[in-house]
């Protein structure tokens, strides 16, 4: 038995119904009941046996569908037919097929025998001694590594005007202009 | 010194003590206090990348170099287009539009794209003659975005393959960083925190 978490497998958000709303010519509308019924299934159940019925079959057509859809993609990006744990797996498949055929993206150190992505190997003794130059330069880009900068200058309630800047697709403009290193 | 062509296309990354004129309201070197807070203070010392260096050394910034690496990028060979036809596709995608829009005049990524600043219509008509000319200067990493793109605009806005394609986009950053920073997540297995492993793609010279 596999188990998955249709949150980590969606691109929009992470509720069933937003899920049944990538599929727009499909009847696969998240049934909504009303706060009473949710917080309440067994009296929903008793109450109105058949639509309780019809509300969880939905929720499971959704799942399954969408199931179906991530596996197709997941064959169409990596030829494995299976269900990923999460979106990001599927996308790292995509990428990898499209950047590590070259052998350019991991520059080996002079001996070949460890790269860039080896970095708990390289701060090791052999690893130090193994990986020609690496251990001497990593630091530096792992020290640089600080992660994105997202700042408000003004909290609270605001009276009045104010600007709010956002890089529409900054990710994949910054990821357009790196190269290969020589 | 190195140019400011020079440090853009490369892999750089330095330990500086540094030091921005009281007249700069917001500094862009980031220093670490600890392990979960940064701060962009006007003077402190730190490890930056090239770029970052270069934001600073255009704000007025008194930078000491202590140390640093320099890696090039491979060489950008021209690629020549066959179609016109994916003219529009390019103007219309604002991927292009953001990287002209933000490295002007000496920080022109594309050497041949130096466009003015003031006028989005000058962008766009300029970029078409450079794409009827049918010269572009891009990398692997280029074709692969411009890639996804293309891919994802073939399906109906907000559907699950549109989607999937912009996620797919924005994930490439983060692939190349997973796993650097060592954070945990539970593990259901052990009942645990464990590392975040690292990727096939992660690379502290991208991540930077």
């Amino acid at each position: 038995m596999f188990l998955r978490d249709t949150a980590l497998l969606s691109p929009s958000g992470m509720s069933l119904k937003s899920i049944g709303l990538l599929y727009p010519n499909l009847p696969l509308e998240k049934i909504d009941l009303s706060k009473k019924d949710i917080e309440n299934m067994e009296s929903f159940y008793l109450e109105n046996p058949d639509r309780f019925v019809q509300y969880a079959i939905q929720d499971a057509k959704i799942v399954l569908w969408h199931a179906l859809e991530v596996q197709n993609s997941h064959y169409l990006f990596s030829k494995k037919y299976t269900i990923p744990v999460t979106l990001s797996s599927l996308a790292s498949s995509y990428l990898e097929t499209e950047l590590l055929p070259e052998g350019k993206y991991h520059p080996p150190t002079l001996n070949g025998l460890i790269s860039m992505r080896n970095i708990p190997k390289v701060l090791t003794p052999s690893g130090v001694e193994l990986s020609g130059d690496l251990h001497e330069y990593i630091d530096y880009y792992l020290g640089s590594y600080h992660g994105g900068r997202n700042e408000s200058y003004i909290y609270g309630i605001v009276k009045g005007e104010f600007h709010d800047y956002d890089l529409p697709g900054a990710y994949p403009t910054a990821m357009s202009m790196i190269d290969y290193p020589n | 010194m190195f140019g400011f062509e020079k440090i853009l296309k490369s892999y750089t990354a330095l330990k500086v003590r540094f030091e921005f004129p009281h007249t700069v309201k917001y500094p862009n070197l980031p220093v670490r206090l600890d392990f979960s807070t940064v701060i962009f203070p006007l003077k402190g010392e730190t490890f930056c990348t090239g770029n970052e260096f270069l934001l600073a050394y255009r704000l007025g910034c008194q930078i000491e170099i202590v140390g640093g690496v320099w890696i090039p990028f491979s060489s950008i060979e021209p690629i020549t287009r066959s179609s016109n036809s994916v003219k529009e596709r390019y103007v219309r995608e604002p991927l292009l539009t953001q990287i002209i829009m933000d490295f002007t005049g000496e920080l022109s990524f594309f050497d041949d794209l130096k466009i003015s600043r003031s006028s989005e219509t000058s962008n766009y008509s300029e970029l078409e003659r450079k794409l009827n000319d049918g010269v572009v200067n891009q990398t692997q990493f280029f074709s692969v975005v411009e890639k996804v793109l293309r891919e994802r605009i073939k399906y109906p806005k907000g559907s699950y393959m549109n989607l999937l394609y912009k996620f797919i986009a924005n994930a490439g950053i983060g692939q190349m960083a997973r796993g650097l920073n060592q954070k945990t997540r539970y593990d259901l297995r052990t009942n645990s925190q464990k590392p975040i492993p690292t990727g096939s793609l992660v690379s502290p010279l991208y991540a930077g």
